[in-house]
């Protein structure tokens, strides 16, 4: 069911934000832009809400198990105005974040829609679990 | 003129008298509200919410705002980490003057509501936000 389905990726949400580990506090921790992870089959998933930035102010880098965001969300200019509330954020922003395992750099797909961006990342073939012998 | 560098910011949820039978979250989107002579303008953040999930509604002077997330492609995803919650946005402003519904303006564009509101004439709307 479509709602219950919500629901899960609510609660799913809640635990990773509620737990003792990262605690309610951690809630908003970290630079600009916030990142969820996730996980989906052998891809891995993240996301980031950047409302109002364009495709051309965005830039990403993937270094080892090391992704970097850096851009600049613009606002527009505006003449003869007089604000009321100002409650956007505007300005530059530089995130890296390490990666639970190696990325193929060749499998990585980004995608800006709505305000969220979207990272599509595959795991690196050499980096997939392998058994190691004792010698 | 260095530029300033983005902080991340704490989403704050709605609160609200009545409440909501489904428990998904609903959050206050951040806005900019600002005026020129001829029309109050407003820029409201959705991030997630498509075209056409959102609803514009002005009932007498109270213009509400709301926007719905698309949730569904996150049936598939396992959670591993987290730094922002997800939820529906929802907020209401009255008015200071009547204003002809049919005039107001709606433009959504990478997830940023943008609102034109003409003034009447020669009056200059007043902005209570409801709590």
């Amino acid at each position: 069911m479509f709602y219950s389905d919500i629901f899960n990726t609510q609660r799913e949400l809640d635990r990773i934000f509620n737990n003792d580990f990262w605690g309610r506090t951690t809630f908003a921790r970290g630079s600009y832009p916030g990142i969820n992870m996730f996980e989906m089959d052998d891809k891995l998933v993240l996301k980031a809400e950047v409302p109002g930035l364009k495709k051309q102010d965005l830039q990403i880098k993937l270094e080892n198990d090391v992704i970097s965001l850096t851009g600049e969300m613009k606002n527009s200019e505006k003449e003869n105005v007089r604000y009321h509330r100002r409650e956007r954020m505007f300005g530059t922003f530089n995130r890296s974040m390490k990666l639970p395992y190696r990325i193929d750099p060749e499998k990585v797909q980004a995608f800006l829609a709505d305000g969220i961006l979207t990272l599509t990342l595959e795991k690196d073939d050499n980096s997939k679990t392998r058994t190691i012998e004792i010698q | 003129m260095t530029k300033q560098e983005l902080e991340i910011k704490r989403k704050n949820e709605l609160e609200k008298k009545n409440e909501y039978t489904r428990a998904e979250k609903i959050f206050t989107p951040d806005v900019d509200i600002y005026e020129n002579d001829d029309a109050l303008m407003m820029e409201v953040e959705m991030p997630g919410v498509k075209k056409g999930s959102v609803e514009v509604n002005l009932d007498n002077n109270m213009l509400s705002l709301r926007g719905k997330i698309e949730t569904s492609e996150y049936a598939d995803y396992r959670p591993l980490y987290g730094e922002y919650n997800i939820g529906h946005y929802e907020r209401v402003f009255e008015l200071g003057e009547k204003i002809n519904q049919e005039k107001i303006k709606a433009n959504m564009e990478d997830g940023v509501l943008y609102l034109t509101i003409p003034k009447a004439e020669k009056v200059k709307p007043r902005l209570i936000e409801v709590r």
